[in-house]
């Protein structure tokens, strides 16, 4: 008697366990990427969202990504299928990891981030004709025959 | 940003030289701003040594391993 018990209750365990299981779905994906898997993510039908702004965007941009600046995302990925995957990227990837991690707290399934952004993005760019000839959309600099690094900031 | 901009310009001393430019008043920055059009900061930019400009600019924060791959990357 006792062990028929056992065995009931082993099976109602076992039971609510695959019940769980089936029920809950999978956890979101949120995970980092490279050009190449980001190559891959799109020839699978991901969205490629550019974060940065439109300034940027025009400088040139990844092929058939679209521009959100992310301070619109919240609007504009309302509308959103949140089954689909979307991969995000900005300059350097800071911009977009902020992005990622509010779509994927909004519900997305899957969400990626390409690491280091478009300084690090392997692959061409397109839409800056004029970025093409002068990538910063400025000629020569008089460098007096030294490499230059030029910062522009605040002081605050 | 200011420490990790320091330090790079530390090490690459000799072979890049750092300049940089905060908020307006400096004419030559506010030249070198309007010729870049730059709206936001910080952003960067990195020039070869025979006065071209090196891939796009950098436009907020960036990582000392995006800086450096730039950097090593000027020619």
């Amino acid at each position: 008697m006792k062990n028929k018990l056992i065995i009931w209750l082993s099976v109602a365990v076992i039971a609510v366990i695959a019940f769980v299981a089936l029920a809950v779905p999978s956890p979101a994906v949120q995970k980092d990427v490279g050009s190449d898997e980001l190559l891959k993510l799109q020839a699978t039908g991901a969205s490629i969202v550019d974060v940065r702004t439109p300034p940027e965007f025009e400088s040139g941009h990844i092929a058939s990504s679209v521009n959100v600046p992310i301070d619109q995302l919240e609007q504009v990925s309302a509308t959103w299928d949140k089954q689909k995957a979307v991969v995000v990227y900005c300059a350097t990837g800071a911009r977009s990891a902020d992005a990622a991690a509010f779509l994927a707290s909004h519900g997305f399934r899957e969400v990626y981030n390409l690491t280091g952004g478009a300084a690090a993005w392997t692959g061409e760019l397109v839409g800056g004709a004029a970025a093409a000839a002068a990538p910063s959309g400025a000629g020569s600099v008089k460098t007096n025959g030294k490499r230059l690094f030029i910062e522009f900031s605040t002081s605050t | 940003m200011k420490p990790l901009v320091e330090r790079l310009g530390t090490e690459y001393s000799g072979k890049v030289e750092f300049r940089t430019y905060l908020d307006s008043g400096d004419p030559i920055g506010d030249a070198l701003a309007q010729q870049f059009n730059i709206q936001y900061v910080p952003t960067f930019v990195f020039v070869n040594a025979d006065g071209s400009v090196s891939g796009q600019q950098i436009v907020g924060e960036a990582t000392e391993a995006v800086l450096r791959q730039r950097l090593d990357a000027l020619k």
